[in-house]
């Protein structure tokens, strides 16, 4: 049985399933008011720009909580002083620009606009408070000389700003998961699913942002003239890259067993924990403990390259990499035998080289390990340049083996990339297939919305082309709804089966009435008895309206 | 729990980082004497001519005795490690000074000359090594895995090979008994935690 939320067939709407861009039905003869407010902040109006206005905002708080960071570090704020402070005007423009539309759009807003005076209501609002407080700081240093470190404290205030996005989330988040348990919140929080809701987005939001930023952190620090100014922010960064990523590691451990493949107290953490991308996420945090506490006893300086891994963690979210990995294995076999051939290969011209340039180059050639450096290199069609032939024989080789290597080393990337094709047209047929029966009942409910969703998101399908999918899934059940051929029972099963099949059953018996003879037909069912009284009643009636 | 342990973590850490920050600011008070002091030496009335440079460098009798080297240990740079601490397992680390010591440094217009009279009376001696609490010693060398050397402060000369040669410079570690009557060309380096080389600077001393 499907809930009420269902949604027939009929009034699909593909765009609203997927979630893509739609546009905004607003009219341009709204008051200028009304009409601003549909545009920038109305967040019930799907297609404005009410997602892209605080998107933009967001982003420009985290750039300010940056800023600040580094106007901390003396080498980086001495040299570029404008450069901040211009940012700073910048901000604080953007800021009291949000600000001061916030206000005159207030009487527009749901939370005010039935209240008395909706401007001073909106004034006093929380969030007006910490908008207000975002952007005070840099208007009272005009008329008051306030101390850099304070100003500076007072402009933290700004990423309070981020509460006007995480407070809706959170309630929306305690509203999916009242009366759950704290480790099913969790679960909520750490997993995909029904429960989680925005809040596990910007959860998700926030790793991937700490990954980026710890990886840039690696990468930044292995230049002597930033790692020599900023090494102890790098400290402090990867410290808090690390504690975030071991609390996430602990409580997906702690969590895990609210699903169903891991619910097991013990057996199912330790599977969890075997899992390829949880071993990521611990090899993400493994070698910062491993130097923390051994760093006395042995050198595990060379691990720190291992925290590069945890870009691996970014592929939790995408199911390109799985989809690359089923390819792999797939196709393994001929990748493998294209392998085994390349190895033939350089071994085989290697040895030849050697054999041939030995004696001419004895310090290029001098052994066959060498020779096999010079082989695929010449193979692969990079030709360093460093070692060459120079013997006839060798040249001769050279040119042959070069000639090959363009199609050999061609072979896998040609496997890999069809099989990844195939691969994916393999996965679109699937879930033709599955939408097929989706809308075999004729309706759509919210699970079967959210399976659409995440799957055309997976395999990259825009509106249209499920759009086109699902039309093609159309036709092919009108196609099928030729109710002869259909059972009754299967027919009675659905309601828009049933009034559809009673309405062509009743169209027949017009037309039979229309094409026969009626009198002879009375004639014959009345003599032989042929109809009983209710079916003489049906038939008298028919006749009639017809 | 879970909490408390990254915090602990965090601020260990911090406080580890701050010590390789303590370890650079001795190499970079290094480098800017190197730089006050290589700017005056080759005035004709340098203040410290044990230092002195070039024709105007007078014969200094620094009559520090073998003896006098124990009264030294608060100075940093100068051996408080003995010849049994340059003989410990750490030998790679063996301070350069803790071979320089007095027999060899009284030396007129030598480097070991301008040291001990630089840690008797420059604001140097006062230096600590962060990893240790003891005064920073100069050693050859930083080598990685070394955690003995933390701290440390590699003094090294850059030397001008004759034209032609496939390098323009051969790097060597400034000894006691090298020549400063020259103008040197001084690479100043500090051992991190884990021994490797954290390069400050390069000077003209």
């Amino acid at each position: 049985m499907k809930s009420e939320n269902s949604i027939s067939i009929k009034d699909l709407d593909v765009t609203h399933i997927v979630g893509g861009e739609t546009e905004a039905q607003i009219s341009s003869d709204l008051p200028m008011r009304k009409w601003l407010h549909a545009w920038l902040l109305d967040p019930h109006i799907p297609g404005n720009h009410q997602k892209g206005f605080d998107r933009w905002i967001g982003i420009l708080i985290v750039v300010n909580l940056f800023a600040l960071v580094f106007e901390h570090v003396p080498a980086v704020y001495e040299a570029n002083k404008q450069f901040f402070h211009y940012f700073d005007i910048f901000s604080v423009g953007v800021f009291t620009f949000e600000y001061l539309l916030r206000l005159y759009l207030a009487p527009e807003d749901e939370e005010f606009k039935n209240k008395s005076n909706p401007h001073a209501r909106y004034v006093s609002s929380p969030f007006a408070i910490i908008d207000f407080l975002a952007v005070a700081p840099f208007y009272l240093q005009a008329f008051i000389p306030i101390d850099l470190r304070v100003l500076r404290f007072l402009r933290l205030l700004r990423i309070l700003k981020l509460f006007r996005v995480i407070v809706p989330a959170y309630h929306e988040f305690v509203l999916l998961n009242k009366g759950r348990s704290f480790r099913q919140r969790m679960h909520a929080l750490m997993f995909a699913g029904p429960f989680g809701g925005k809040l596990q987005e910007f959860f998700n939001g926030f790793i991937g942002i700490w990954v980026l930023i710890s990886v840039f952190a690696v990468v930044m620090e292995s230049v002597h003239s930033v790692s020599y100014i900023l090494h102890v922010e790098f400290v402090i960064l990867d410290s808090i890259a690390v504690a975030i990523f071991t609390i996430e590691y602990c409580m997906r451990i702690y969590c895990c067993v609210e699903e169903p493949r891991f619910n097991h107290a013990l057996a199912g953490r330790i599977k969890q924990a075997k899992e390829p991308s949880t071993m990521i996420d611990f090899l993400a945090i493994l070698p910062f403990f491993l130097e923390v506490f051994l760093h006395h006893l042995i050198d595990l300086r060379f691990l720190r390259v291992f925290r590069l891994a945890r870009l691996l963690k970014l592929t939790r979210g995408s199911d390109s990499t799985a989809t690359l990995g089923r390819v792999i294995k797939r196709e393994w076999p001929v990748i493998a035998a294209a392998g085994f051939i390349m190895m033939l290969l350089v071994v085989l011209t290697a040895s030849l080289g050697y054999l041939f340039e030995h004696e001419a180059q004895p310090d290029k050639f001098d052994n066959i390990p060498n020779s096999i450096y010079w082989a695929v290199i010449t193979l692969a069609s990079v030709g360093y340049g460093d070692i060459s032939p120079i013997t006839p024989a060798g040249r001769a080789m050279t040119i042959v083996l070069a000639l090959i290597g363009i199609g050999i080393f061609a072979i896998p990337a040609a496997l890999l990339s069809t099989a990844f094709s195939d691969e994916l047209v393999k996965e679109r047929n699937a879930l033709k297939v599955r939408i097929h029966d989706i809308l075999a009942d004729g309706v759509i409910d919210q699970k079967e919305m959210v399976f659409i969703r995440t799957e055309s998101k997976r395999l990259h399908l825009d509106v249209d082309e499920i759009n086109t999918l699902i039309q093609q899934v159309r036709q092919e059940l009108e196609d099928k709804a030729n109710f002869s051929a259909m059972p009754i029972h299967t027919i009675a099963g659905n309601p828009e089966h049933a009034v559809e099949h009673f309405k062509s059953l009743l169209s027949t018996i017009r037309q039979l009435t229309l094409l026969t003879d009626p009198v002879m037909f009375e004639k014959v069912a009345v003599s032989k008895d042929r109809l009983s009284a209710s079916e003489w009643a049906l038939w008298q009636q028919i006749q009639a309206k017809s | 729990m879970v909490f408390g342990v990254v915090t602990w973590l965090g601020v260990y850490t911090r406080q580890e980082a701050l010590k390789t920050e303590a370890a650079k600011a001795n190499g970079e008070a290094w480098v800017t004497w190197f730089k006050d002091e290589g700017k005056k030496r080759f005035e004709a009335n340098y203040a410290n001519p044990a230092c002195a440079g070039g024709d105007t460098a007078k014969a200094v009798a620094v009559a520090v005795a073998v003896n006098a080297a124990p009264a030294l240990p608060a100075a940093p740079g100068l051996p408080e490690a003995k010849a049994s601490e340059a003989a410990a397992p750490a030998s790679a680390a063996a301070p350069a000074s803790a071979a320089a010591p007095a027999a060899a440094t009284s030396a007129a217009g030598t480097w070991g000359g301008c040291l001990e009279q630089l840690m008797l009376n420059s604001s140097l001696k006062n230096q600590s090594n962060p990893f240790t609490g003891k005064p920073p010693r100069l050693t050859e060398t930083c080598v990685g895995s070394n955690i003995k050397l933390a701290g440390d402060i590699d003094i090294d000369k850059s030397v001008a090979t004759p034209p032609g040669s496939a390098v323009a410079f051969v790097k060597s570690n400034l000894t006691s008994t090298d020549s400063i009557k020259e103008k040197l060309q001084l690479t100043i380096t500090v051992c991190d935690k884990g021994g490797y080389p954290i390069k400050i600077s390069d000077v003209e001393f």
